[in-house]
């Protein structure tokens, strides 16, 4: 198994703080990472370096093997399709229009659509639900509906690695499921890898493959969801005490947050009687 | 699902350039001496001809033609710089005079027509060349101030823009104060915007600019579409928006400077043209960069018709007649359209 993104070295800063502070890791082919951890971490900020937003100053990244620098931007967008976490329009684009430019990257010059264009668009918008919407507008959509729409965007790049920034954050817990068992199904077809930045621990324990946990710039741990998601990690790297079990349905770690208003005795009570992930 | 294709954009492109000649031939028939169908005609079939009434000729061709040829090309730069700059802006209020360019074309008109200078390249009057020079040297300035890190700042452009424009509106206000009576005139009828003033080598020259630009904005269009969604996500998209952001400022910023330069300060079509043909065709800048285009051109033909016949003989500065007519058809058009609503968020 290959890796698809090799990250070496990796420092970045937006003005004098050290966002990213000497990071390394590889993302394999046809995996889904996740990426978690605290607000401010770095988290986003990956993302931005890996579908090449932003540069760093030390360090080299590379996808598919070449350094993602000597790629056209162009390039890029036909092998890295993003899903931002927010999503503005100045403009009233009907949802149509913004999943086709998705197509961007494969279209020249004036670039009309051809019909191969607008079979991936609809295609896109068949798998995300969003086909109905076509001809409505952008800004009359819920959030929901929105993120679907620019899942669909993302989708019709056809890339073959998708960023994904907190992709479920406005979505009810159906439409969360929905989501993630598309990338699931991607996944497992079409061999797309899938890069997840979330806050949802559980949804990244129940679908990543592995997990990247980052504290402060840093890589405190990266595993599968068994080895990442313990007590003591998260209790480190999140300043909270949580409770890990297993799931008694996907055998994934899941995580119960301990409100800190608890009594002291309960809470360790419910600890030491808890089925502890080692 | 739809999208826009080559047979629907032609067909738009077609029936409004159709209107737009309509307008012009239209317009070539107005006004305070009596030309009619069978006189043009007879100009047309024989224009070197010795029996054709001479001052009718003289008025259709040299007075009225180049007039209404100036208010296609600037309505239509205008137009188009309106659009171009609402996208990289990434608002819809933005107009081609936001970014200064405009008041450092008038100060350089102005700077000419209080000098009194007679230079004359060739057959080139002194005035729209000085504002020319000052338009580009305001395009400079703000170009130069925008960058961060080498890399445009869209932000950074507003405030310079916007702030050069005020510092440049305050020099052209001091001078009309100190201006004599004579001069003053002069400056004020210019400022109000003309389009009377030009002849045909002039013209000819900014028809030429102003369609080299368009054109080249044109090919950006789809560009447009993504810039307008954030640089962060234009750039995942694939596009190369350092070079867009630089070719729509440029572009959108010399279009302006070479209007203004030879018609003055002529408002409200860079803001309204734009909005209306959004509601209209939609926010696709393939089709509405060009239809914009033409349907300012449209616009300032008919409403300079309207300037110099509504009073005639008196002319009224055709910046009157776009406020007055086009302002409150647009408040018009905004409460009955749904896509001219712009997002609360």
């Amino acid at each position: 198994m290959d890796a698809i993104y090799e990250v070496k070295n990796l420092k970045f800063r937006y003005l004098e703080n050290w966002v990213l502070d000497d990071v390394s890791f590889e993302v394999i082919e046809g995996e889904i990472l996740g990426i978690i951890g605290p607000n401010g971490s770095g988290k986003t900020t990956i993302l931005r370096l890996l579908s090449r937003v932003l540069t760093p100053q030390q360090g080299e990244i590379y996808l598919q093997k070449k350094n993602i620098f000597q790629f056209q931007q162009r390039e890029i967008g036909r092998i890295v399709g993003v899903v931002p976490q927010e999503n503005y329009f100045p403009f009233p684009f009907t949802v149509g229009e913004v999943v086709l430019m998705g197509r961007s990257p494969w279209l020249s010059g004036f670039g009309f659509e051809r019909n191969e264009d607008l079979q991936i668009a609809s295609e896109a918008m068949a798998l995300t639900n969003t086909l109905g919407l076509s001809n409505r507008l952008i800004f009359e959509l819920s959030g929901g509906e929105k993120q679907r729409v620019i899942i669909a965007r993302a989708l019709a790049q056809k890339p073959q690695v998708m960023l994904l920034d907190e992709p479920t954050v406005y979505l009810d817990i159906g439409h969360q499921v929905e989501i993630y068992d598309l990338i699931k199904k991607l996944n497992a077809e079409k061999r797309l890898t899938v890069i997840i930045v979330s806050h949802d621990l559980n949804l990244a324990s129940g679908y990543c493959d592995r997990l990247l946990l980052l504290d402060r710039g840093a890589i405190y741990e990266m595993g599968t969801p068994k080895e990442v998601i313990t007590e003591e990690n998260l209790s480190r790297v999140y300043h909270s005490k949580v409770l890990v079990e297993e799931n008694p349905v996907t055998g994934a770690p899941r995580v119960t947050l301990l409100s800190k208003l608890m009594p002291g005795k309960f809470r360790e009570k419910k600890l030491t009687r808890s089925n502890k992930i080692t | 699902m739809e999208s826009l294709s080559l047979r629907r954009w032609l067909t738009i492109i077609f029936f409004l350039t159709i209107l737009l000649i309509g307008a012009i031939i239209f317009s070539s028939f107005q006004g305070s001496a009596d030309i009619n169908i069978k006189d043009a005609t007879e100009l047309l079939s024989n224009p070197l001809s010795q029996n054709w009434p001479n001052t009718k000729a003289v008025i259709l061709l040299k007075v009225r033609l180049p007039r209404i040829i100036l208010a296609c090309v600037v309505g239509g730069a205008l137009a188009v710089a309106g659009v171009v700059l609402q996208a990289l802006l990434r608002n819809p209020l933005a107009d081609p005079y936001v970014l200064g360019v405009s008041s450092g074309s008038a100060l350089g008109a102005i700077i000419a027509i209080l000098l009194g200078l007679n230079i004359n390249i060739g057959t080139l009057s002194s005035v729209p060349l000085f504002g020319f020079g000052g338009g580009l040297g305001t395009i400079l300035f703000v170009y130069q101030f925008s960058k961060i890190h080498r890399k445009i700042s869209v932000q950074t452009m507003l405030l310079v823009g916007v702030v050069t424009g005020a510092i440049l509106s305050a020099v052209i206000m001091f001078i009309t104060s100190i201006a004599g009576p004579h001069k003053l005139q002069g400056i004020v009828f210019w400022l109000m915007g003309n389009l009377g003033a030009e002849e045909y080598p002039m013209l000819l020259i900014v028809s030429f600019y102003v369609l080299v630009g368009v054109l080249i904005l044109l090919y950006h269009a789809r560009g447009l579409n993504l810039l307008v969604l954030g640089e962060e996500s234009a750039l995942q998209l694939g596009l190369e928006v350092e070079r867009t952001k630089k070719v729509a400022f440029i572009g959108a910023s010399l279009i302006t400077g070479a209007a203004v330069s030879v018609s003055g300060l002529i408002g409200f079509v860079g803001i309204l043209i734009p909005h209306l043909v959004r509601m209209i065709v939609g926010s696709d800048h393939r089709l509405l960069l060009p239809v914009a285009g033409l349907s300012g051109s449209i616009y300032l033909v008919l409403a300079d018709t309207l300037a110099r016949t509504v009073m005639a003989p008196t002319e009224i500065p055709v910046g009157v007649i776009t406020a007055i007519c086009g302002g409150p058809f647009f408040i018009y058009l905004l409460k009955h359209s749904k896509k001219g609503q712009a997002p609360l968020l």
